[in-house]
């Protein structure tokens, strides 16, 4: 996406890429990367596989949000959640269940969820977060700003994720966080599920520029196939632990 | 186990061990359960001794040794219909309609033919290995409320013991539980604490717990550290509860506390 250029306003070109874990196939994945390019509006969203009916869920939050308005204050975002875990209730109602889905289903689905909206006018960015999918905002190869999780190390294998039943995760609410940033051309802002956050942000902190320059060269020739063989190597490797990967990148 | 627990005259320990039995098979199922589906991950037996010695799955899977956790899923004996008090979030509890289901029934009968009883269960783990030589080593959870009476189960529980995958050795935990109200002994180093000649035997016949087997019962508030033993002597209600639990924690999750909702009210369906 390439928005068309004008005086004080910043060009943007997107990049986004999604792949199952090894074995899997697209099908399978729970991660969830929607754009609305006319809103400037991306969401990616991360279905706990434990959880039920965790992918439409994170579809669903990711889809729904990019297509709003606002929702970037807590106390908003927090209402539009809960009307949204209503709308999943209710598309479950017709389901005939075992005894196991339905006491999953008892528990609702959870995600992890990050939505990011850049006004290419003001020159600024802003972004909610539930859960660890992250947006990681670098300028001249260094982070500017990790969000919310800022250190590669401090990955959880149990973080506070986005329950469609608020009413039974009402403490969720609390760890809903905003931030803000200013953009400049020639910035990057990253936006990734956990696995390929804590990668990026390693790859940051190791300042090891060879692997992330040829992800972004193959992100920008959009060759899929390359990218997946250079994720399975990282997965080898150990850089990156073998998990749906969803990743936007957008160059200012 | 038709006798009641000590100091509660109103519980059989046979009604309380299967309940329990019920809730760990339950537990094991959940685990497994991403979204509609069950996953393998497990293969599950229950062996039951008394009158006779046996698997002790009911209905459609009476007589199966060994049965895939996604069929253990699919055919209880017969899915109960109960409430559960669940908070609303707002500071108070409503009750909700779940269903849970009834793999096996209490039974209390005959003598305590352990020896019997453990040898089914390396038959089972023989051929269990056979196909899955690299696999997460078989865990055994055997409890019992009295003294074999068909020989010494040292000999049969140490060949259990031996049995391994590339992985790892067979686990072999062991429950006692007792009628009578005696001080209980869990998870010890040694048999130091233990004055019955019975309890030793069962002391030896139990393996040291793996460090995520320890993680468990340390969440559960459990006194257990590097070279505790698998192993229990003179149950009561509380302890067999944590001992399903933490010999089922092998995957690492949050331990089931079924426990803390005893006040469900079940009605049959």
């Amino acid at each position: 996406m390439t928005s068309p250029s004008a005086t004080q306003r910043l060009d943007l070109r997107v990049k986004h890429f999604l792949l199952p874990k090894a074995g899997h196939d697209l099908t399978e994945c729970e991660d969830a990367i929607v754009i609305n390019p006319s809103a400037f509006r991306f969401a990616i969203a991360d279905g706990a596989t434990e959880a039920f009916d965790s992918k439409n869920w994170a579809y669903q939050l990711a889809k729904n949000w990019v297509f709003s308005t606002n929702l970037l204050s807590p106390d908003d975002f927090w209402r539009w959640v809960e009307e949204e875990g209503r709308a999943l209730d209710e598309s479950w109602t017709s389901l005939e269940l075992s005894w196991y889905a339905e006491e999953k289903a008892r528990s609702g689905s959870f995600a992890a969820f990050v939505g990011v909206e850049v006004d290419p006018v003001e020159q600024e960015w802003r972004a909610i977060a539930l859960g660890d999918s992250c947006v990681i905002h670098c300028r001249d190869n260094m982070v500017v700003k990790a969000f919310p999780v800022d250190n590669s190390k401090i990955f959880s294998s149990s973080p506070i994720l986005t329950p469609s039943r608020t009413t039974m995760q009402s403490h969720a609410a609390e760890a809903i966080v905003v931030t803000n940033g200013e953009l400049r051309k020639g910035d990057e802002i990253v936006i990734l599920s956990d696995a390929a956050a804590a990668w990026y942000l390693e790859l940051a902190e190791q300042k090891t520029a060879l692997v992330r320059e040829t992800f972004v060269t193959l992100l920008n020739q959009e060759d899929n196939e390359a990218l997946a063989e250079f994720f399975k190597r990282e997965r080898i490797s150990k850089r990156l632990k073998d998990d749906d990967v969803a990743i936007i990148r957008i160059e200012v | 186990m038709s006798d009641p627990f000590s100091g509660d005259a109103t519980t059989k320990k046979a009604d309380f061990v299967a309940e329990v039995v019920n809730h760990t098979l339950h537990d094991l199922v959940i685990r497994c359960t991403k979204t509609e589906e069950v996953r393998n991950y497990y293969y599950l037996a229950v062996v039951g001794y008394g009158h006779t010695v046996g698997p002790a799955f009911g209905g459609p899977l009476a007589s199966r040794k060994l049965v895939p956790i996604g069929e253990v899923a699919d055919f209880p004996l017969q899915v109960k219909s109960s409430y559960k008090r669940v908070s609303d979030g707002a500071g108070n509890w409503v009750e909700i309609p779940v269903r849970f289901p009834v793999w096996i029934h209490p039974h209390s009968e005959g003598k305590t033919p352990m020896c019997a009883a453990l040898s089914l269960v390396k038959q089972i783990l023989e051929s269990w290995l056979s196909e899955h030589p690299s696999g997460f080593p078989p865990t055994v959870l055997h409890l019992t409320d009295g003294e074999s009476s068909d020989g010494d189960p040292n000999h049969i529980g140490r060949q259990i013991m031996s049995l391994r995958t590339d992985d790892g050795s067979v686990l072999l935990f062991n429950c006692h539980i007792s009628s009578l109200r005696r001080s209980k002994v869990e998870y010890p180093h040694d048999d130091s604490a233990l004055s019955d000649g019975f309890a030793r035997t069962l002391f030896q016949i139990s393996s040291p717990l793996p460090q995520r087997f320890l993680a468990a019962a340390t969440q559960l508030g459990v006194q257990a550290t590097d070279g505790s033993r698998g192993f229990v002597f003179n149950a009561d209600p509380s302890s067999i509860v944590q001992f399903y639990e933490i010999g089922t924690s092998l995957t690492g999750m949050t331990p089931y506390r079924w426990m803390d909702n005893r006040d469900d009210r079940s009605e049959s369906a």
